[in-house]
């Protein structure tokens, strides 16, 4: 758009200025970048890979690799397991790992596969949080990127998404302004009453931005304000999606 | 001759991720609230606990519609100033250099195409991106739908056509799937791959109502239309009243030049004069309101104003024969009755739209004109009784039963009207409390004996005013 540059633009133009354009661009432009990639994709996994002037020439956009034959799962170690061991300690297909025993947390790593209840949970007993909220990735944003895009927020407005089950013992309807929270954080958004939720279970679309209102409570949509800070146990991943809540109309004492 | 266009939607595999309607406002630049695409979000179902499991009846399908540039677009019809333009092949285009923003058109159409742009003051519509067709380019909608659920074609032709589907132009509006209305008779240009969930008896919900729906004005926004119909009824309902209450005096000699002369036809102008500038005041480009009588061919709108400016006319001229030369021609004041009765007619004409259900019954006409002849009668009695008292002039106790009867019998009648509405509880029954206070005040009044009350009739017309303004703005609210 009129002299406005691409990411890619300013960042080279900032190297360049900092003395290091060579060795930032490789002496590529973009179009010149997706060509040195394609033509690795060609060379490395793809040999029947279209060049980039055939994709421009045909107007292609996306390729799809011919299926040519039914595709097996470890065709080669399950033709000859001897002579094509799989990536493990055994080379075989573990059930039992040594690797998970030796961790010596068996109750968050089992070394075989088992369903282990989470610290937060449903199924334990007296929870002042009766409710799972989940935060799905909503055709509204990227993550938080396009929260503040008013037509992408007139095509998905944020809502806690409640099945009405869950929402006529709490006075709830569709539409109503409600307060979600635990011990960790509030927020209040219109709900929308909708079957298409499991009951038991609120969904507040993950991505949107914090906008605390006096008190503190969250009137933004941001689901994070509910999230705790607890890791998965064994890749320390984020447990945004283990989150229990109580609901209430908002408003009400 | 050229095929006529449609949209085709197959709802079997949209997956409701509303590129159709951000393509679509992206290109016409569309302000927050105007949709000339969208999604409907259609789900039912419920869920059933088993043991420590949960069994679902759930179902979901998404609905995309535009302007559907209907066999008989009813919005082109009822345009009072005719600014729409239906092409050879079909397309329904509206030329907003000759729309007034009276809105009409958006009441007209089941299907919600036409919308108000507030910021531009006209209205808007889909115009199947013709510009795009000229090009041999697909509208914007269709070039941008992801899983190519969305296509357009010429309506006839076999081979655009060649996979079974719904086309609604041919099927009978009762058979349409939900949410389409099923009361349409537009034939809308759309074809249809219907979703299975579209045939089933169960129980249906559009969950994003709220948002796809052209926002609905509130009852403040519509308040020039209840002060124009409710202003314009008492006007000619209080001519009707001056005729038999006041017009036997004016041969009178003594009383000829008296205020009982002119007060009850300007009090009548006066309401004429500030319903037409209400109505005035509603429109979006005022500029445009000179096109108004283009369309009188098929617009009840087109008639309306027609008859309301005829009605202006012959109340004009009367008012002048009796102020000027103190004469009242039995003619003049017969046909400007007549036309007076025309005006509260297609008054009621102009909301008997196919589109809304609610409306489009006799009790609209009934109802409407009930209301000229109560709000016309109880204004001219007030006026009646507090000048004959200045005068000196008595009422007889005959008299006197029959314009309290009269009354009391138009209420009755306008409960009578009311039995079917139902929908806002609270206000219902405030208007019924009304309608019942005002008959129980005339029902101790009525007595033929010289000691009736008459200030009672101005808390009397109050109190039909009010449940007049109740009953309208009810009205008003039962569109959607």
């Amino acid at each position: 758009m009129g002299d406005s540059k691409s990411d890619y633009q300013i960042c080279a133009e900032l190297a360049e200025r900092l003395g290091i354009g060579e060795a930032f661009t490789e002496g590529r432009d973009e179009k010149g970048w997706v060509e040195y990639c394609l033509n690795e994709f060609r060379r490395l996994r793809f040999p029947e890979l279209p060049t980039l002037n055939e994709f421009i020439e045909k107007n292609l956009g996306a390729w799809t690799r011919p299926a040519v034959k039914p595709e097996i799962a470890f065709e080669d170690f399950r033709r000859d397991p001897e002579k094509h061991p799989l990536q493990t300690p055994s080379g075989k297909i573990e059930i039992f790992s040594k690797q998970l025993f030796d961790l010596g947390k068996p109750e968050e790593i089992p070394p075989v596969p088992k369903y282990i209840q989470e610290w937060e949970s449903p199924f334990t007993t007296d929870n002042p949080y009766p409710l799972q909220a989940i935060g799905h990735h909503t055709l509204h944003r990227v993550h938080s990127t396009h929260a503040n895009n008013d037509w992408l927020e007139e095509a998905f407005p944020q809502r806690v998404f409640i099945n009405p089950l869950d929402a006529a013992p709490r006075g709830i309807q569709d539409g109503d302004e409600v307060k979600v929270y635990n011990g960790r954080g509030a927020l209040i958004l219109p709900c929308r009453l909708t079957p298409r939720i499991l009951p038991g279970v609120v969904d507040i679309p993950q991505g949107d931005w914090y906008e605390p209102d006096e008190n503190g409570v969250d009137r933004g949509g941001c689901v994070n304000v509910l999230t705790s800070q607890h890791w998965t146990p064994f890749a320390y991943g984020t447990t945004q999606h283990t989150i229990m809540v109580q609901v209430e109309k908002a408003g009400a004492a | 001759m050229t095929t006529p266009y449609a949209f085709y939607f197959d709802a079997t595999f949209c997956s409701g991720c509303k590129a159709c309607q951000a393509a679509c406002k992206d290109k016409n630049n569309l302000p927050l609230g105007v949709l000339w695409r969208r999604v409907y979000e259609v789900s039912g179902g419920t869920w059933q606990k088993n043991g420590d499991a949960w069994n679902n009846t759930v179902f979901a399908y998404n609905l995309s519609v535009s302007c559907n540039h209907c066999v008989h677009p009813k919005c082109a019809g009822v345009c009072p100033v005719d600014a729409y333009v239906v092409h050879e092949d079909g397309i329904v285009v509206l030329d907003s250099t000759k729309c007034v923003g009276c809105g009409y058109c958006a009441w007209a159409c089941p299907y919600g195409a036409p919308q108000y742009n507030a910021d531009a003051g006209h209205m808007t519509k889909c115009d199947f991106c013709i510009d795009n067709l000229e090009q041999g380019l697909p509208p914007a909608c269709v070039a941008a739908c992801p899983l190519r659920v969305l296509d357009y074609g010429e309506a006839r032709t076999e081979q655009a056509w060649a996979t079974p589907q719904l086309k609604l132009w041919e099927t009978p509006a009762e058979t349409h799937p939900y949410p389409l209305p099923n009361y349409s008779h537009t034939q809308p240009r759309l074809a249809l791959q219907p979703h299975a969930a579209m045939n089933t008896v169960e129980q249906k919900s559009v969950a994003n109502l709220e948002e796809i729906q052209p926002r609905s004005p509130s009852a403040w926004e519509e308040a020039p239309l209840m002060l124009f119909t409710l202003l314009g009824q008492m006007a000619v309902g209080g001519f009707w009243a001056m005729l038999w209450m006041f017009s036997p005096l004016w041969i009178i000699a003594e009383y000829g030049t008296t205020r009982l002369r002119w007060l009850p036809t300007l009090l009548i102008g006066f309401c004429l004069g500030t319903a037409t500038l209400a109505s005035f005041a509603h429109l979006g480009t005022k500029k445009n309101a000179w096109r108004v009588l283009a369309h009188l061919s098929h617009s009840w709108l087109s008639r309306e104003i027609l008859l309301t400016g005829l009605f202006g006319l012959g109340w004009l001229l009367t008012s002048l024969e009796s102020l000027i030369w103190h004469r009242a021609s039995v003619i003049g004041l017969g046909v400007t009755a007549t036309l007076g009765l025309g005006l509260v007619y297609s008054m009621a004409q102009v909301y008997r739209l196919p589109a809304v259900p609610v409306w489009n019954t006799w009790r609209t006409n009934a109802g409407f004109m009930v209301s000229a002849l109560l709000l016309g009668h109880s204004l001219m009695t007030v006026l009646f009784v507090f000048e004959s008292n200045i005068i000196g002039i008595q009422l007889s106790a005959i008299q006197w039963t029959m314009v309290e009867r009269g009354i009391l019998i138009l209420l009755l009648a306008q409960l009578v009207l009311m039995r079917k509405q139902i929908s806002q509880p609270i206000h219902y029954h405030i208007r019924m409390g009304l309608i019942l206070s005002g008959m129980v005040l005339i029902a101790v009044n009525i007595s033929p004996s010289t000691s009736h009350a008459l200030w009672l009739t101005f808390p009397i017309f109050l109190i039909i005013v009010l449940e007049e303004g109740v009953g309208r703005w009810l009205f008003y609210q039962s569109r959607t």
